[in-house]
């Protein structure tokens, strides 16, 4: 099979005059590359404002004894040394690191079992999408309020309905064993949606020719996603695991509204435990700290998911 | 240079950057001539809010030197901007918010003492004292009441005649045996049970304070110097009542404030111990309540005394120093506090206004007549940190079974002792 390339013709492109040739082609070309620059200006300048620069004054402020008021000292690593051996600090990672556990691969999970249900071409299969997605684009705040209470012991709707049915749900979210999984459920109601629509994008670039293709050659349902569907949307599955782990690590909105870390801190997550230190105790240097720390575990954690699925990436 | 229409596009997007980035500064604009503006924050939404802007209006129509610009916040979002607003500046010349925070703010300075103005003041000494005492701080003032009530016994007039008992408890020992008879609990699907005493353990004034201190212990001393939650009295305390409630469930276990509310106006709690801005509430939703003094202990009589008392600020100008204390003087008139009385059901701060006065409204005939309370947790800095790390977290230990009372308060004690220092 023979080639043929095609090389560009000098005559092609077009020649400036000769008098100003150097100088023009230049200037035009550095002008073209500054555009892009020009429309991401203000984006930058915001992000710099509003997260740039408070991350790099909680860095700050995390080696020093700040208080948000007042005049403030520079105590170095002190208040890092302090949060290893700080049991609230140890209670909270504990409760984070089970909320992640849980939540993570549930949510993930059920997001792509949703995904590639909703895929074929199913009669309401817009208004499903749209149902189950809608949860994400609420404020979590207030739907968290409403599920604080419909799952209220004494008053809220689901409880009842359980319990009228034999089903005991204990002391609903002020539950000592059972608040950590009421609030882990509505932390995956809320997200699935989301997971649930990438997960839809990235079926969409899977050809359907592989589909039939396979499915000549005799593969069950089953065999189909495991050999076609999955392996090429590894990519995607990549970014929703990584995104996943983000908001779970930073469970905070329905905790705080539901269980306020309660019953007795058996809900506080880190996220919680760095407000209720920086903004309720006022200690902002000991929760920078704590904030750093958490920056550092989920970074970790997400190097390690990326690597791990980067060696195991597909590519047609 | 040409003026291309690329270049003016350029010079149009770096434009249209920098507002953007400036509208991130604010600029707070002060007007010279014409009336002052005293800016106040407070956190009154709910049924007390059109009482609190129909003062504030007129106040601002009966004079001309000074207009309040008032800003309403819930609670827990004006106590997380008041800090960072006062060390940015920009706190409110007036704010108005419970005592239990002074000692706090006034340590870190931000409030102006009030000594001198309480004292040049002739209506002071009408005006409720153990109110005027709440805002005391390492011996100076720092507040003037807002707006101050004890908590009472509210009880469902038809679920006590229903069970027989003619007349509300007077004591704590009766309020226990009233509690357990008002109490049907329905193991297998709590939704269904009736409460005798709805007891909520966070996110409401403490009345496992209250019955400590009637029994003579508490969680501090009134200066706030000395830890008595390991005191026998407090033990014994909560020891007699966390097992009326884990064994003869006379009231749910994780009750918050919000729940509380609930389960006394939908009529599932026979009694309820709160303050008077619960009122309204309750009338609203047809409940047919009775106030009653909380009753006694073994040793006096006593009740949480909640108290939002007015701050001002310590940066305030002369000029807005002085319209925040007009505004004060105002709003603690006889005229205001009979307007505020009998438009939320609240006790007047000022305590020449007679039962006649108030006759309109019964609850607020109630709440006046209630003067004997205490504050739950007095003169304490670190109030927040107490009340979320020790108190609330070993109450709710307790009833869940998670030990004794005996171990886990004189090991909140010792925590106590430590964030006192």
């Amino acid at each position: 099979m023979t080639t043929i390339h095609a090389r560009p013709h000098e005559s092609d492109r077009k020649q400036p005059p000769p008098e100003l040739s150097g100088r023009v082609r230049h200037r035009r070309r550095s002008r073209r590359h500054l555009v892009p620059y020009y429309f991401l200006a203000p984006s930058l300048v915001v992000i710099g404002f509003f997260v740039l620069w408070p991350m790099v004054r909680s860095l700050f402020l995390s080696f020093t004894d700040s208080s948000i008021i007042g005049d403030f000292d520079f105590i170095g690593i002190e208040n890092y040394v302090r949060l290893f051996s700080d049991p609230a600090f140890g209670n909270a990672l504990v409760n984070t690191l089970i909320y992640v556990a849980f939540a993570t691969p549930i949510s993930v999970a059920l997001a792509l079992v949703l995904a590639v249900l909703l895929n074929r071409a199913l009669p309401a299969r817009t208004f499903f999408r749209a149902v189950i997605f809608f949860p994400f684009v609420i404020s979590f705040s207030i739907i968290a309020i409403a599920w604080a209470f419909m799952l209220d012991p004494q008053v809220g709707i689901i409880n009842y309905w359980l319990n009228s049915i034999g089903v005991r749900t204990g002391n609903g979210i002020g539950d000592p064993q059972w608040a950590m999984v009421y609030v882990i459920a509505v932390g995956i109601w809320r997200n699935v949606g989301f997971f649930m629509v990438m997960f839809l994008a990235g079926l969409q670039t899977v050809p359907r020719e592989l589909y039939e293709a396979s499915s000549i050659d005799g593969a069950t349902p089953f065999q189909q996603f495991r050999s076609v569907t999955w392996p090429l949307i590894s990519n995607t599955t990549m970014f929703v695991v990584v995104i996943a782990s983000i908001f779970s690590f930073q469970a905070f909105d329905h905790i705080y509204v539901m269980t306020n870390g309660g019953p007795f801190f058996k809900t506080e997550t880190l996220v919680m435990l760095i407000y209720r230190a920086g903004f309720e105790n006022f200690q902002m240097g000991y929760a920078s700290a704590m904030s750093w720390v958490l920056v550092l575990i989920v970074l970790s954690l997400s190097l390690i998911q990326t690597w791990y699925f980067n060696r195991k990436a597909v590519t047609y | 240079m040409k003026l291309s229409s690329k270049s003016l596009g350029l010079a149009a997007i770096t434009l249209l950057a920098l507002p953007m980035a400036l509208s991130a500064c604010s600029s707070s604009g002060s007007d010279s001539g014409g009336p002052t503006t005293i800016t106040f924050w407070n956190g009154f939404t709910a049924s007390d809010r059109p009482v609190v802007e129909e003062i504030v209006d007129n106040f601002n129509s009966s004079q001309k030197d000074y207009t309040i610009d008032m800003t309403v916040q819930p609670w827990d979002v004006f106590y997380q901007k008041l800090l960072p607003a006062y060390s940015a500046g920009e706190g409110p010349t007036l704010a108005g918010f419970n005592a239990l925070y002074f000692p706090g703010y006034s340590s870190k300075g931000v409030l102006e003492p009030t000594d001198d103005f309480l004292a040049g003041w002739k209506d002071s000494g009408s005006l409720r004292e153990d109110a005027v005492q709440a805002t005391m701080y390492d011996g100076k003032n720092y507040g003037v009441p807002m707006s101050a009530a004890s908590s009472m016994l509210y009880y469902n007039k038809a679920l006590l005649a229903e069970a027989g008992i003619t007349e509300p408890p007077a004591t704590l020992d009766e309020l226990a045996d009233a509690a357990v008879k008002l109490t049907k609990y329905d193991e297998g699907n709590p939704s269904n049970s009736v409460y005798g005493l709805a007891i909520p353990d966070h996110a409401a004034i403490s009345t496992w304070t209250a019955f400590m201190q009637a029994n003579g212990g508490g969680v501090v001393n009134d200066d706030g110097t000395k830890s008595l939650f390991d005191s026998p009295e407090s033990i014994d305390t909560i020891t007699k009542w966390t097992d009326l409630v884990k064994n003869d469930h006379i009231s749910p276990v994780n009750l918050g404030g919000v729940e509380g509310d609930n389960l006394f106006t939908a009529g599932k709690a026979a009694m309820y111990i709160n303050g008077p801005w619960a009122s309204t509430g309750f009338t609203e939703a047809g409940i047919d309540f009775g106030l009653a003094t909380v009753p006694e202990g073994t040793v006096k009589q006593t009740a949480t005394l909640d108290s939002n008392n007015f701050g001002i600020s310590a940066e305030a100008t002369d000029e807005e120093k002085a319209g925040a204390e007009a505004f004060i003087t105002f709003w603690n008139s006889t005229d205001q506090q009979l307007v505020w009385a009998l438009g939320t059901g609240n006790a007047p701060t000022r305590t020449d206004i007679t039962a006649d006065q108030l006759a309109e409204n019964p609850n607020s005939v109630a709440f006046s007549k209630a003067q004997s309370a205490q504050l739950s947790l007095p003169a304490l800095v670190d109030f927040q940190q107490i009340d979320s790390e020790v108190l609330t977290p070993t109450i709710q230990r307790v009833l869940n079974g998670e030990g004794t009372a005996e171990d886990l308060m004189t090991e909140g004690s010792k925590q106590i002792t430590s964030l006192m220092q």
